[in-house]
C-alpha cells in the first residue's frame, strides 16, 4: 500500500515586485513580472514503512514539495495523496496522520516545560489518555529524553531539542513522518544519537519516513531508497545502494593513533597523507562499505580520535547531475 | 468529533492562562501603570470643575469608577497582534497550520485564557485603585457581575479585532499602523476617558453605532446612572460579536487560502 503518491506535482510562484517606499506604498498592487517554477512535473510513489530520502541541492525544490505534501502550499497543478488524504483539500484530517519535524522550526512553546507542550499537543490531536500515557513512556524511552521532560523548551540544546521535536511528532501516532533536515546545526554526536533513534523507530514501528537532508550520513544512515531532485524535477529515484555504487565517489577517514608510525591496508583503500600518530585514508565506498573499514581500522590500530568526512553533497548532486547530463547527451546522440 | 475539538480548544485555553501565570514582571509593571493612570485623572479631575459643564454630569467619582472599567479593558487587551504578525513574518504560522485546529480558534482560545488571568488580578488592582482614590465603594455595586459579563464580552470583540489586524501582515507585511489607526478610533468612539454621553450629538450618535462603543462605553456605563438601557447595552455587544466574528472567520479564511496559495 502506498503513503504517498505524487503524480505531476507542480509548483510555481508569481515574482513580484514590490514598490519601494513605506507603508502606503505597499498599499498599491505589487508589480507581476514573471512565474518562477518551483517544483515541475514531480511524480513518485512511497510504499508503507518505507524509508526515502528527497535530497537535492538548495533551491531544488524539496521543501516546497514537503510543504505541499503536508497541506500547506497548493500545488499549481498536479495531484498527491498522503495517507489517503489529498493534503491541501483535506489538510486538518491528514494532520492527525503524519508527523513533521522542521529541523528549523519548533513545534514546541519554548516558556513551557516539555512535559507541559507534550501534554498540550496530546490534548490538541485528541489522544485518549492511556494511549497518550504509555505513548509518552515509549516515546520517553527510545528517545532518551526523560532528564528533559521537566525542563523548558527554550533550555535545551539544539540536539536535545529535536528529540524532543520528534517525539512531539509522534505523540498523535502518526503512520507517516516527515523530516526537513532534522540533523542541521547538530555536532557529530547528537546527529548520530539521532539517527540511531530514527533507524530504530522506523525499523520497530514501521513508521514511513520521509526526509529531507544535506547531510550525506543521514541518508545512508537512516534511508534505504533515494529521490533525488533538482531545479525542482526528478533526477533519480534509486535504492540507496544502487545510488552510493553509482556516484558517491571516495570518502577520506582520519585516524589519530597512539601508534606514531600508523600503517592500514584494506582492499578498497589507498593511503592519502601518513604523518607520526595520523593517518589519512581515502576510501572507495563502491568496494569498500565505510562501515567495514572503519570497523577493520579500530580492530587493528589505537585509534586515539577517527573522522569521517563525508563527500559533500553538492559533489554527489554534481556527480549526479553530470551523469545524468551525459547518459541524455549519449540517449539524444 | 465536536467532544474532540473543544478539548483542544480548552487546552489553548488553559494554555494561555499558563503563560499568563508565568508573565508576573509584566502583570506588575501593568498593575502600577494601571494604579498611576488612575492617580493622574484623579488628581485632574479634582482640579477641573466638572461639573460646571451643561447637561448630564457625572461625578468626578463615578468618572473614576467608569475610567477604571475602561482601563481595566484596555490593559487587559494589550496589543496582542503583534505575536500573530509575528508567525506571519517568521513563517512560523506553517506549524500552526500543520495543526488539526484552525490557527484563528486556537489563537482566539490561547488569548481568552490569557485575558481571563489578567482580568482577574487587574480587577483587583483596579477596584483597590479606585477605592483608595475615591474612598468610596462603587456606583451599584450590584451590577458588579454585569460589568464583568460585559466586560468580558468587550474582550472577546477587541481579541477578534486583534486576530484580524494581525492578519493584515499577510498582504502589507506589517500590522503596526492599521494597529493605531484602529486604537485610535477605540480610544475616539469607545469613550475611553470620557463617556460618549459627554459628546457633541452627532459625534455621540456616531460612535454609539460603531463596534468601538460595545467595547468600552458600554461594560464602563454600566457604573453611570446614565439611563442607558442595560438590555440594550448587552444587544449592541451580541449584536457587534455576531458581525465581528463572521467578518474573523472570513478574514481567517482568506489568510489561510492565502498561505496555502503563496507559501508562508
Amino acid at each position: 500500500m502506498a503513503a504517498i503518491t505524487v503524480s505531476n506535482l507542480t509548483k510555481s510562484f508569481p515574482a513580484a515586485e514590490r514598490r519601494a517606499g513605506g507603508f502606503f506604498a505597499r498599499l498599491l498592487p505589487a508589480r507581476h513580472t514573471h512565474e518562477v517554477m518551483v517544483v515541475r512535473d514531480l511524480s513518485f510513489s512511497i510504499a508503507a514503512g518505507e524509508r526515502v530520502a528527497f535530497i537535492g541541492p538548495n533551491g531544488a525544490g524539496k521543501s516546497t514539495t514537503l510543504k505541499m505534501l503536508t497541506g500547506i502550499l497548493e500545488p499549481t497543478s498536479g495531484i498527491a495523496e498522503v495517507a489517503g488524504f489529498v493534503p491541501w483539500r483535506q489538510r486538518r484530517q491528514l494532520a492527525y496522520a503524519i508527523g513533521i519535524v522542521f529541523g528549523q522550526r519548533s513545534q514546541l512553546w519554548h516558556q513551557l516545560r516539555v512535559r507541559q507542550s507534550f501534554d498540550l499537543l496530546g490534548k490538541l490531536y485528541g489522544v485518549e489518555a492511556t494511549t497518550y500515557a504509555l505513548r509518552l513512556q515509549r516515546l520517553v524511552e527510545r528517545f532518551d529524553i526523560g532528564g528533559l521532560l521537566e525542563r523548558r523548551a527554550a533550555e535545551l540544546s539544539l540536539g536535545q531539542r529535536l528529540r524532543c521535536e520528534i517525539a512531539a511528532a509522534l505523540l498523535h501516532g502518526p503512520s507517516l513522518l516527515l523530516l526537513d533536515e532534522p540533523t542541521i546545526g547538530l555536532d557529530v554526536t547528537a546527529k548520530a544519537a539521532l539517527r540511531d533513534h530514527l533507524n530504530a523507530l522506523s525499523r520497530e514501528d514501521g513508521t514511513t519516513v520521509l526526509l529531507t537532508s544535506h547531510d550525506t550520513g543521514d541518508i545512508e544512515r537512516i534511508c534505504e531508497r533515494a529521490i533525488v531532485i533538482d531545479r525542482g524535477a526528478l533526477l533519480l529515484d534509486l535504492p540507496l545502494e544502487e545510488l552510493r555504487q553509482r556516484y558517491l565517489g571516495p570518502r577520506a577517514i582520519v585516524l589519530e593513533t597512539h601508534e606514531p608510525q600508523p600503517a592500514f591496508a584494506y582492499p578498497g583503500v589507498t593511503i592519502l597523507a601518513a604523518e607520526p600518530y595520523r593517518i589519512t585514508l581515502s576510501v572507495d565506498t563502491k568496494t569498500a562499505p565505510i562501515e567495514q573499514v572503519i570497523a577493520a581500522a579500530l580492530q587493528r590500530l589505537p585509534v586515539r580520535d577517527l573522522i569521517v568526512e563525508d563527500t559533500p553533497f553538492e559533489e554527489v548532486i554534481k556527480t549526479i547531475y553530470r551523469g545524468e547530463a551525459h547518459r541524455r547527451a549519449h540517449v539524444a546522440a | 468529533m465536536w467532544r474532540r475539538e473543544l478539548q483542544a480548544l480548552f487546552a489553548c485555553w488553559r494554555l494561555g492562562w499558563d503563560q499568563a501565570r508565568e508573565q508576573r514582571m509584566a502583570v506588575l509593571g501593568q498593575s502600577v501603570l494601571y494604579g498611576v493612570v488612575l492617580a493622574i485623572f484623579w488628581a485632574l479631575w479634582t482640579a477641573t470643575p466638572i461639573h460646571e459643564l451643561q447637561g448630564w454630569t457625572p461625578t468626578r467619582e463615578e468618572l473614576l469608577w467608569y475610567l477604571a472599567i475602561t482601563e481595566w479593558i484596555v490593559f487587559v487587551a494589550g496589543a496582542r497582534y503583534r505575536q500573530v504578525e509575528a508567525e506571519i513574518t517568521s513563517g512560523a504560522i506553517e506549524s500552526a497550520l500543520l495543526r488539526p485546529l484552525p490557527h484563528g480558534l486556537a489563537t482566539l482560545a490561547r488569548w481568552s485564557g490569557n485575558t481571563a488571568w489578567y482580568m482577574a488580578v487587574m480587577a483587583v488592582v483596579g477596584m483597590a485603585a479606585a477605592w483608595l482614590l475615591t474612598g468610596h465603594a462603587p456606583p451599584h455595586p450590584l451590577r458588579a457581575p454585569l460589568v464583568v459579563l460585559s466586560a468580558a464580552l468587550a474582550l472577546l470583540l477587541i481579541l477578534m479585532c486583534q486576530l484580524q489586524l494581525g492578519y493584515v501582515a499577510v498582504w502589507f507585511g506589517v500590522s503596526g499602523p492599521v494597529f493605531w489607526i484602529w486604537q485610535k478610533l477605540l480610544f475616539v468612539f469607545g469613550g475611553l476617558q470620557f463617556p460618549l454621553l459627554l459628546y457633541p450629538d452627532l459625534l455621540r450618535r456616531v460612535a454609539e453605532n460603531s463596534p468601538f462603543a460595545a467595547m468600552l462605553f458600554a461594560p464602563g456605563s454600566l457604573v453611570l446612572d446614565s439611563g442607558a438601557g442595560i438590555v440594550g447595552l448587552f444587544a449592541g455587544q451580541l449584536l457587534w460579536l455576531a458581525i465581528l466574528g463572521a467578518m474573523t472567520l472570513a478574514v481567517s479564511r482568506a489568510v489561510t487560502a492565502r498561505l496555502v496559495r503563496t507559501g508562508g
